[in-house]
């Protein structure tokens, strides 16, 4: 069986196991410093969550990439804006993301997170920029596109949905 | 002389000439380079010496980042902060993850002595030893640790090495005649009427103990468990077969430690007497080593003095049982 968090010896493509959150990024810090080290010109991409940033992990993760001038480090902040207990900003608000991961000593750029041509700009531009680890930060709306989780909203970080409202979600997707 | 060197110079000195031998090989500190003497390394070797700052968290998935990319890291700090502090990063990045990352903590128990209670370790084997796969081993010497040393970077997995930092209070083992394994305890001293389970420091105080009991006609077999998980079940159980009863000594609190992991084999077993010499739940006040090792009963003398009570239940059952009471 799949997890449902990331588990790098039971999920394929997937190269570190980060379920405990706050922990990815310091992974990802081991890989982009062991591929410099190397010289191989390897990229390392993470994602996180919005809700995950408030792990204080981060912080000393993000400290030592800008340390080590990680420019290998290709790392996203998925800000749907929620969380388990609510919506971010109503339970230990995290922004101004940017000033923060700018502050942090990062190469800042947000999109729209639903925006596969600009996701694949700020990847280009990531990759260009030399002496920094990257984050894009990545506005997006959770259940995008699907008309009855979108009216939800609020209420959709976590939710069951019947068989037919999966039929329902994958025609509007498709 | 290698009898005289501290244990942190044993083990960077054999770093030193393993990551000249091994680009792989990968140490990691959280500002405390200096005190876990790796400092020389990270002018030698820029690209496998890596301080992260006072962030231990951050060392420990850093490590299985880099383990994740072929290397093998060794990550340093004082007991406590390998251990307790980070448990979550240790489970989940490390042991979870299957990563072949060494934790080098320093300073175990009442050796941290004048750093005090914040930086005693009386929990880290309690806390480690619940995690599945980690390995804990807790040299006793200097020629245990150069022994072991080779078999560490041998093993692929996490373990977890509980390092006496400085001279450790005696040299047990002899260089030339000893046969190390590090998945086999060593019976230093045959007994019949009891054995004591010791590890790390405890080790000099069973053995003087065992001094003590002969001289009141108690035999006691002394098993030095340097490896305190996995055990090693066929030793321990062998010699408390022969013996009948137990104490096990320990710089760590009775809860949790070595003589949890040894009651657990026996009451499975061979349930027999047995008694704990360790920290009887309890923090522990600021001093030397000898001070607070005799203050808390980690000394020879409470050793004997518990050895002794248990000879005498153990005694007081076999007569029962052959009255039939």
């Amino acid at each position: 069986m799949l997890p449902s968090h990331s588990d790098m010896l039971r999920t394929p493509g997937v190269d570190m196991t980060t379920g405990s959150l706050g922990q990815g990024l310091s992974c990802a810090v081991g890989l982009a410093l062991g591929a410099k080290v190397k010289d191989d010109g390897a990229n390392v991409y993470v994602i996180m969550g919005d809700g995950e940033i408030s792990e204080g992990q981060i912080w000393e993760a993000a400290t030592f990439a800008a340390h080590r001038k990680l420019d290998n480090l290709i790392a996203f902040v998925d800000s749907n804006k929620m969380q388990i207990d609510g919506l971010v900003e109503d339970v230990s608000g995290i922004e101004p993301l940017t000033d923060k991961w700018e502050a942090f000593g990062f190469y800042v750029q947000r999109v729209d997170g639903h925006d596969i041509e600009a996701i694949d700009q700020a990847i280009a531009n990531a990759k260009g920029y030399s002496g920094k680890p990257s984050m894009i930060i990545l506005d997006t709306l959770k259940g995008k596109g699907v008309s009855f989780l979108e009216a939800t909203w609020k209420n959709n970080h976590n939710v069951k949905i019947s068989k037919e409202q999966r039929e329902l979600a994958l025609s509007e997707l498709s | 002389m290698i009898e005289n060197m501290e244990m942190r110079k044993v083990l960077a000195n054999w770093l030193d000439e393993k990551m000249a031998e091994d680009s792989s090989i990968a140490i990691l500190d959280a500002d405390l380079a200096l005190a876990n003497g790796t400092t020389a390394l990270y002018e030698k070797y820029p690209n496998q010496a890596f301080n992260v700052g006072i962030a231990e968290a951050n060392m420990a998935s850093v490590a299985a980042g880099l383990s994740a990319y072929g290397f093998k890291p060794f990550i340093f700090s004082f007991c406590p902060f390998v251990t307790r502090r980070i448990c979550d990063q240790v489970t989940i990045s490390i042991a979870y993850a299957g990563r072949n990352v060494k934790i080098i903590g320093t300073d175990p128990g009442l050796s941290a002595a004048f750093n005090g209670g914040t930086h005693m370790s009386m929990e880290d084997i309690g806390v480690l030893r619940s995690i599945p796969d980690m390995v804990i081993f807790e040299p006793v010497d200097q020629v245990q640790l150069i022994k072991a040393l080779p078999q560490i970077m041998e093993y692929e997995g996490a373990m977890y090495i509980r390092l006496f930092r400085k001279v450790p209070p005696a040299v047990i083992f002899d260089e030339e005649a000893y046969d190390f394994n590090l998945f086999k305890a060593d019976v230093l001293r045959d007994g019949t009427d009891i054995t004591l389970f010791a590890t790390g420091i405890e080790v000099k105080e069973a053995l003087e103990a065992a001094e003590i009991l002969e001289r009141d006609g108690i035999s006691a077999e002394v098993v030095n468990v340097h490896t305190i998980k996995p055990l090693d079940e066929e030793t321990i159980l062998e010699s408390v077969q022969k013996t009948g009863c137990a104490v096990t000594c320990e710089n760590h609190n009775i809860h949790g430690g070595l003589g949890s992991a040894i009651s657990e084999l026996l009451i499975k077993n061979n349930p027999v007497p047995m008694d704990f010499v360790g920290m009887d739940d309890a923090f522990s006040e600021v001093g030397v080593m000898a001070y607070v090792v005799k203050k808390y009963g980690l000394d020879s003398e409470s050793i004997a003095e518990k050895a002794k009570a248990i000879v005498r239940a153990k005694d007081k059952e076999a007569k029962q049982i052959e009255v039939g009471v």
